[in-house]
């Protein structure tokens, strides 16, 4: 026999049954196996699954797992290549599985695309049987396939529609939130809101607009955006923002001001563009803020922060833990800090090398209210430290104004060495009052004896002598009523200064000996100063005799006029030389110079500088001279190095002809 | 950051038997949480119809629930099959303004073969955000979820 086995037409219904009733593809593919293998009477079927171009799931018949290890790989393999073919592979089984007879690969299409793939090891005697299946069974299971196929996918949809519903759920729970809070802040703020679509038509505001209106009109919505703008007394009818936030898809905003009788009111127009999901904007959401009184404080700060950053002290606050919180003044350059620069650091940080400050401000944050100077650099400063307390009262920091006083310090000094000189030289002048009366009488006497007692007497030198002590004492006594004030009248008048030392070179010459060299530049532009011929020339042979006192074993002595002009910020208050231009004059020496300590003293009369050979009023007087000049006067000096006298006198400038006849008179 | 131990937690949860709805939560969670310069990522679905239906996401609310075939970037990215990494939107002619914060996106397609499920979409507020290391850790996240709807539903015919 080589038809199929016997089957009458029920057996061969029944057979179907299973693949009919199957809920599932698996049970489908299950059921088809079972089929093919039965009808072929076949050692093994399988049906495979085929997702995109690769198998999915596979049933077997029998379902032994003794069947699908022997077969599984070869038919599995041929299953897999008609997949990807689109067509029936068959090859025959390998050595090892010839009862499996003749491998015979059905596909399963529906519709031109296929599902599956059924696979029969089809014994020799069931070819025909094998083959008939393909036409009577095949259409069947695809058609089955397709059936479940389509209902999974229904499946699938309807649950990637129910997470799409979920999703939009929470979504719009979110949204809601959104609206509310929207709503919420919108709905109860002072600020003016609406909204405007692309037309300009406003669709909606919020509860500050609507107060706007009277009770009997009609609502916004529907109404142009320019009428807000009237409302709101905006200077023009171009005025609008939203059309430019419409334009431009960014926020526009535009402050105007209203006058009426209240006066002048600021408001700012901020639109906001908001977009649609294709990008444009759909509409603009316009915020309206009355900023005058924004503008009151703003101003009231301008003008405080404006007081306070210009004025000539340093306003700081500190927290706790010493921070500072406020760093303001303009004090603060002097110690080279901008306005709030310090803001954010530590006071312990910023003046940890200044113990003094350290500890003043832990006293401060103690709570304690005091007073204090303290020294930075060059500069002293007073500082009132204030506890700060918050609004409960507690001790929340310290806050402080420091002014810088050490001009007044240095102006303090300056009295008290104009006091101490005023002192000496009343008691020195008194002295040499009297002193001057006897030096009359001694020398009236020593010229007396002189012309009684003829050359050759032995008394003859020793009244010379007393003579000659008794001149000494004169010009001493001189001095001193010079530096009293008492005795050299003052005459100021026009005088060039290089023409001054040029006339004193010679002088100055026999002054200091052969031993000196004198060397004198010039100015390069001209030198006039208004000061008393006979004190200028008295100050150069004082300068000159105090460098010689230096220079015992010779040297050289440089006389250097120069100009330049003094800012205001460098001038000195009250005395000293004054803002402008001044003509200088440096006395340079060779000399064996000055210790800090001498250097100290050195314009105090009678300081031990008896070595300067000034008798101890040389320089002192000399500072004297300068300051009744109107001038200044430095000295620079180190130990073996010489010393260098600067000395300031302000350029007399008057103007004209007179000025230069003046000047060529004194010449 | 490697993506291995998200992965891991995907393969565990589906071995539980872990509902395709948890797993694409827990990949843009894990996602997110692993990557600090990830300030928006979500998953957008493909329908029937072709157009993106927003699914589980983290970061701020967006408007862009629904996008249609070829809009935008998410949109030209299942429109041309093919991932896409703008570096800056400013320049991307067809950017749908999702944040005006946004300066960078990644799209990354969930597919089998041939066959779109959708896609994980990530925003950054950084321009060029998504380097090498970026990139792959996402789209080996959307390679397993790939798997996990091959096995929850059969792809959509349309993709």
């Amino acid at each position: 026999m080589d038809g199929p086995p016997a089957q009458d037409l029920a057996s061969l219904l029944e057979l179907f049954v299973p693949i009919l009733s199957a809920e599932s593809v698996e049970g489908t593919l299950a059921a088809a196996a079972r089929l093919a293998g039965e009808l072929s009477g076949a050692p093994a079927a399988a049906a495979f699954l085929i997702q995109g171009e690769e198998l999915g799931g596979e049933e077997w018949f029998p379902a032994a797992d003794a069947v699908r290890a022997r077969f599984g790989p070869h038919l599995r393999r041929l299953a897999g290549d008609s997949a990807r073919r689109g067509t029936a592979v068959t090859a025959p089984f390998p050595p090892g599985l010839e009862d499996g007879g003749e491998p015979r690969v059905l596909l399963l299409a529906d519709g031109g695309r296929t599902l599956g793939v059924l696979c029969v090891a089809c014994p020799p005697a069931h070819g025909e049987s094998c083959s008939r299946l393909g036409g009577l069974v095949a259409p069947v299971i695809a058609r089955q396939l397709a059936v479940h196929r389509d209902a999974r996918e229904q499946r699938a949809t309807r649950a990637r529609y129910e997470r799409w519903f979920r999703q939009l759920d929470q979504h719009l729970r979110v949204l809601d939130r959104e609206r509310q809070k929207f709503a919420a802040v919108a709905g109860q703020s002072d600020i003016f809101v609406l909204s405007v679509d692309p037309a300009g038509v406003v669709r909606w505001t919020n509860r500050a607009m609507v107060r706007q209106l009277d009770h009997d009109s009609p609502g916004w919505p529907g109404r142009p955006c320019g009428e807000a703008w009237k409302l709101f007394g905006a200077p023009t009818e171009d005025f609008c923002p939203v059309a430019r936030a419409f334009e431009t898809h960014q926020t526009a905003r535009q402050e105007f001001r209203r006058e009426d009788a209240d006066g002048t009111h600021i408001f700012c127009a901020t639109a906001l563009p908001i977009f649609g999901p294709d990008g444009r904007a759909h509409e603009a959401l316009v915020l309206v803020q009355d900023l005058t009184g924004l503008e009151v404080v703003r101003r009231v700060e301008q003008r405080l922060r404006h007081v306070v950053s210009n004025s000539p002290i340093v306003l700081f606050a500190l927290d706790r833990d010493g921070v500072f919180t406020l760093s303001e003044g303009k004090a603060l350059a002097a110690l080279g800090l901008e306005p709030g620069q310090a803001v954010g650091q530590s006071v312990f940080d910023l003046y940890r090398d200044h113990p003094a400050i350290v500890a003043d401000v832990r006293r401060a944050l103690a709570g304690e209210e005091f007073s204090t100077t303290a020294e930075v650099g060059p500069l002293t400063f007073e500082t009132r430290f204030s506890p700060l307390r918050d609004a409960a009262g507690d001790l929340a920091g310290t806050i402080g104004a420091s002014t810088d006083i050490s001009e007044r310090r240095r102006l303090e000094g300056r009295l008290l060495h104009a006091h101490e000189m005023e002192v000496l030289g009343r008691l020195a002048g008194g002295v040499a009052h009297d002193f001057n009366d006897l030096l009359t009488v001694i020398l009236g006497n020593a010229e007396l004896m002189l012309s009684r007692v003829q050359p050759g007497h032995p008394l003859r030198h020793c009244a010379e002598e007393v003579q000659k002590a008794g001149a000494q004492g004169a010009r001493l006594t001189r001095q001193l009523l010079a530096f009293s004030r008492r005795e050299t009248a003052v005459a100021p008048q026009r005088l060039d200064l290089d023409a001054v030392v040029d006339e004193m070179g010679t002088m100055l010459r026999r002054v200091v000996g052969q031993d000196i060299e004198i060397e004198t530049v010039r100015s390069s532009a001209p030198a006039p100063v208004r000061a008393d011929r006979a004190l200028l020339e008295q100050l150069l042979v004082n300068l000159a005799l105090s460098s010689k006192g230096a220079m015992p074993r010779g040297g050289k002595l440089c006389l250097e006029v120069g100009a330049g002009v003094l800012p205001e910020r460098e001038a000195g208050a009250g005395e000293g030389l004054p803002a402008g231009a001044y003509v200088s004059l440096t006395v340079l020496d060779t000399g064996c110079g000055m210790d800090e300590q001498t250097l100290a003293h050195v314009f105090e009369p009678f300081f031990g500088t008896e070595e300067r050979g000034v008798g101890g009023l040389g320089l002192p007087l000399a500072y004297d001279i300068v300051r009744r000049s109107g001038g200044d006067m430095r000295i620079e000096s180190r130990v073996g190095e010489g010393t260098t006298v600067v000395i300031r006198l302000p350029r007399d400038d008057a103007a004209g002809a007179a000025g230069e006849d003046e000047l060529r008179a004194a010449a | 950051m490697a993506a291995a131990p998200l992965i891991e937690k995907l393969d565990a949860m589906a071995r539980n038997g872990a509902d395709l709805q948890s797993l694409l939560e827990a990949a843009v969670a894990g996602l997110h949480a692993a990557h600090p310069q990830f300030h928006w990522t979500g998953i957008y679905e493909l329908f029937a119809d072709g157009a993106l239906r927003l699914g589980p996401f983290v970061g701020a609310p967006t408007e862009h629930v629904f996008i249609g075939y070829g809009q935008g970037v998410c949109g030209t990215a299942i429109a041309e099959r093919r991932n896409l990494n703008i570096p800056d939107v400013s320049k991307a002619p067809n950017y749908l303004a999702c944040s005006t914060e946004t300066r960078s996106e990644l799209v990354v397609l969930i597919r089998s073969g041939e066959a779109i499920h959708g896609q994980i979409d990530v925003d950054s507020h950084d321009l060029a955000a998504f380097d090498e290391q970026a990139v792959a850790a996402v789209e080996a996240v959307a390679d397993r979820l790939a798997k996990a709807y091959d096995l929850h539903s059969t792809p959509h015919p349309s993709s």
